[in-house]
C-alpha cells in the first residue's frame, strides 16, 4: 500500500445541474487526523457523502486502500472500512442507543458485543443511556452516538461531519479528547468536517481549506496555525 | 406486548372452533370470513408500511394479480386451488420484487400515488385483455369437498394467521431491524451498511405475496371476479383505514383494526341501512382524529 488510506484526484460533484465540488485533490495517509474546514455551502459535507457513496461523483478518482471505489455502493464502502457519522446526526430517533449501535455493527454482527463494549468504554455515558430513545438524547450525546454508531462497523478510516456543531464547548473539548483517544487505540485515520476552525487544526495532523467547491489552502495544521491568511480570515486574531 | 401476542393465538384458536359453535353460521362465517380476510390484507400492508416506512395506497393491484392468476389456472388450465392459489402469490411476490427497484426510489406520497396509478392501469389492462374474460370477468365453479360450509373461512383464518407469524417475525428478526432502519432514516441506514433496495424489495415482495395469496382465496370465495372487484381502490382505503386504526408498525393492530372496522360496518349495515356510508365514515375521521397513531399506535 502507499500509506494512503484515501486519495482522491481531480474530483467533481454536484446536485442536479449545479456542480458543488471542483476539481478536488486531498489525501489521508495511515493514522492520520486530516480536518477539512471552510465557510458554509464550500463543499466539505458533499465530499464526504461522495466518499461515502451517498452521492455519485461527477468525474475524477475515489481511491480506497489503492482500490478505486467510485463504483461501490454504500454498504461496499462501509465493508471495505469506510464510516460516516453523518452531518445532523443522522441517527435512528424512533430507537434506542444500543439499538443504534446495533445497527452500525451490520456488517460486522459477529462481533457485535465486542464492538458494542469497545464503544461504551469511549463513551461510558452510552451506556448509562442505552435504553433511552436516540431523539431523546442531548446534542452532545447525540454526536457521541453517531460517532459510535459509526465505530461499531471496525472503520479503517472514520468520518465525521460537523464534529462540533451545535455543542457547548466543554462538550466539544470532551469529544476531541475522545477523537484523539480512538486513533490513539485504534490506530485509523480520521477525516473531519468542521467549521470551528481553532478545534479543527487543534486535533488534526493536516487540513485543508475548501471555499466554493475547490481547496484553496493546505497544508500540516501547525503551519496553518502560524499562517497569516488563515489567522486573518479564520481566526479573527489579527 | 408478549402477553398480548399470547392472546392473539388464543384467539385464533377460538375462531378455529367457533363454526362449531355459533348458530347462524352462514351469516357468520361471511363477517367472519370479511373480517379475516381485511386482517391479512392489512397485516401485509403492515410489513410494507408499518416496518418500512412505504405506504402502497395501491397495493390492492397484487390482490388483483393473485386473483386473477388463481383463477385463470383453475378455469383454464384446470390446475387444483392450492397449487393455483400458491402460484397467485408468487407471481403477485415476484411482480412486486422486479418492479421494487425503480419503484422505491420513490417515497411516502409519491411511492403511495404510483402504486395507486399501478392498480387502476392494472385494472384497465385486465379488462381489455382476452385471456382474463375482460370486463366480463371470470366464473369459478363452487367449491365442493371437505369442510364444505367452513372452508373459507379456514382458509382465511390460516392466511391472517401466516400474515400475523410473519410481522411478529419481521418485529423481532434482523430483517426487521434493517426495515426499521430504513423507516427512520433511509441515508442513514445506507450509510452503516444496509443494502436499503435489497431490503426495501424483499418487503415489498412479502407483502405483496401476502396480499395475492388473499386475492386467489378471496376470488375462489366470491366465485365470480372482474376487473372492478379485483383492482378496487374503496378497498385499498378499507385495509389502511384498518392499519391506522389499529395501530401502523405494531404487530397486533392491523387485527384489531380489521375486526373493529368490520363489525362496527356489519352493525351499522344492519342496524342503519340507509345512512350506513355516512354513519361508517363519520365513525373513522372520529377514530383517526382521538387516536392519532391508532389504538395500539406507537410511532
Amino acid at each position: 500500500m502507499s500509506g494512503k488510506v484515501l486519495e482522491v484526484s481531480d474530483l467533481r460533484a454536484g446536485y442536479g445541474d449545479v456542480e458543488i465540488l471542483r476539481s478536488i485533490h486531498l489525501h489521508v495517509s495511515d493514522g492520520e487526523i486530516v480536518a477539512i474546514f471552510g465557510s458554509n455551502g464550500s463543499g466539505k459535507s458533499t465530499f464526504l457523502k461522495v466518499v461515502a457513496g451517498l452521492l455519485r461523483p461527477w468525474g475524477g478518482s475515489v481511491r480506497y486502500m489503492d482500490e478505486h471505489i467510485e463504483e461501490l455502493s454504500p454498504e461496499e464502502r462501509v465493508r471495505r472500512g469506510i464510516a460516516l457519522a453523518a452531518e445532523g446526526r443522522k441517527l435512528f430517533l424512533g430507537m434506542s442507543v444500543e439499538e443504534n449501535l446495533l445497527l452500525g455493527s451490520w456488517i460486522k454482527r459477529d462481533k457485535v458485543r465486542e464492538n458494542l463494549e469497545r464503544v461504551y468504554e469511549y463513551f461510558p455515558q452510552l451506556r448509562e443511556k442505552r435504553k433511552t430513545l436516540a431523539g431523546d438524547l442531548s446534542g452532545g450525546q447525540q454526536q457521541m452516538l453517531s460517532i459510535g454508531r459509526a465505530l461499531m462497523s471496525e472503520p479503517r478510516l472514520l468520518m465525521i461531519d460537523e464534529l462540533s456543531l451545535g455543542l457547548a464547548p466543554a462538550v466539544v473539548d470532551r469529544l476531541a479528547q475522545i477523537i484523539l483517544s480512538i486513533r490513539e487505540k485504534e490506530g485509523i485515520s480520521i477525516l473531519v468536517v468542521e467549521q470551528e476552525v481553532s478545534l479543527a487544526l487543534e486535533i488534526s495532523d493536516r487540513a485543508y481549506v475548501f471555499d466554493l467547491g475547490t481547496i484553496v489552502d493546505e497544508g500540516s495544521s501547525e503551519e496553518l496555525l502560524r499562517r497569516d491568511s488563515i489567522r486573518r480570515t479564520y481566526l479573527s486574531l489579527m | 406486548m408478549a402477553r398480548l401476542e399470547k392472546v392473539i393465538f388464543i384467539f385464533f384458536a377460538v375462531l378455529a372452533v367457533l363454526p362449531l359453535l355459533l348458530p347462524d353460521w352462514p351469516y357468520w362465517g361471511r363477517v367472519l370470513s370479511s373480517a379475516l380476510m381485511l386482517s391479512s390484507l392489512a397485516l401485509a400492508q403492515n410489513v410494507l408500511l408499518g416496518y418500512t416506512g412505504y405506504p402502497a395506497f395501491g397495493g390492492i393491484a397484487f390482490f388483483g394479480i393473485g386473483g386473477y392468476t388463481t383463477a385463470i389456472l383453475m378455469k383454464s388450465y384446470s390446475v387444483p386451488f392450492l397449487p393455483s392459489l400458491l402460484v397467485g402469490g408468487m407471481v403477485a411476490g415476484f411482480t412486486a420484487l422486479i418492479i421494487a427497484p425503480p419503484l422505491m426510489r420513490l417515497k411516502s406520497h409519491y411511492f403511495a400515488i404510483t402504486t395507486l396509478a399501478l392498480q387502476l392501469a392494472l385494472g384497465e389492462v385486465v379488462a381489455n385483455l382476452e385471456f382474463t374474460g375482460g370486463t366480463d370477468g371470470i366464473n369459478l365453479p363452487i367449491y365442493r369437498g371437505p369442510f364444505e360450509g367452513y372452508f373459507f373461512h379456514f382458509m382465511f383464518l390460516f392466511l391472517a394467521l401466516i400474515s400475523f407469524l410473519i410481522n411478529l417475525w419481521v418485529d423481532r428478526s434482523v430483517f426487521g431491524y434493517a426495515l426499521k432502519a430504513i423507516r427512520e432514516d433511509e441515508v442513514a441506514a445506507e450509510s452503516v451498511g444496509v443494502n436499503t433496495v435489497l431490503f426495501k424489495s424483499f418487503s415489498f415482495g412479502i407483502s405483496s405475496f401476502l396480499t395475492g395469496l388473499v386475492g386467489g382465496v378471496y376470488a375462489y370465495w366470491i366465485t365470480y371476479i372482474d376487473p372492478t372487484s379485483m383492482f378496487d381502490p374503496l378497498l385499498s382505503v378499507k385495509t389502511f383505514v384498518a392499519l391506522l386504526l389499529g395501530g401502523v408498525g405494531t404487530t397486533i393492530g392491523p387485527l384489531l383494526g380489521a375486526f373493529l372496522l368490520e363489525m362496527v360496518s356489519e352493525i351499522v349495515w344492519s342496524g342503519l341501512t340507509e345512512v350506513h356510508g355516512i354513519i361508517l365514515g363519520l365513525l373513522i375521521v372520529l377514530g383517526i382524529l382521538l387516536v392519532p397513531r391508532g389504538i395500539l399506535g406507537v410511532r
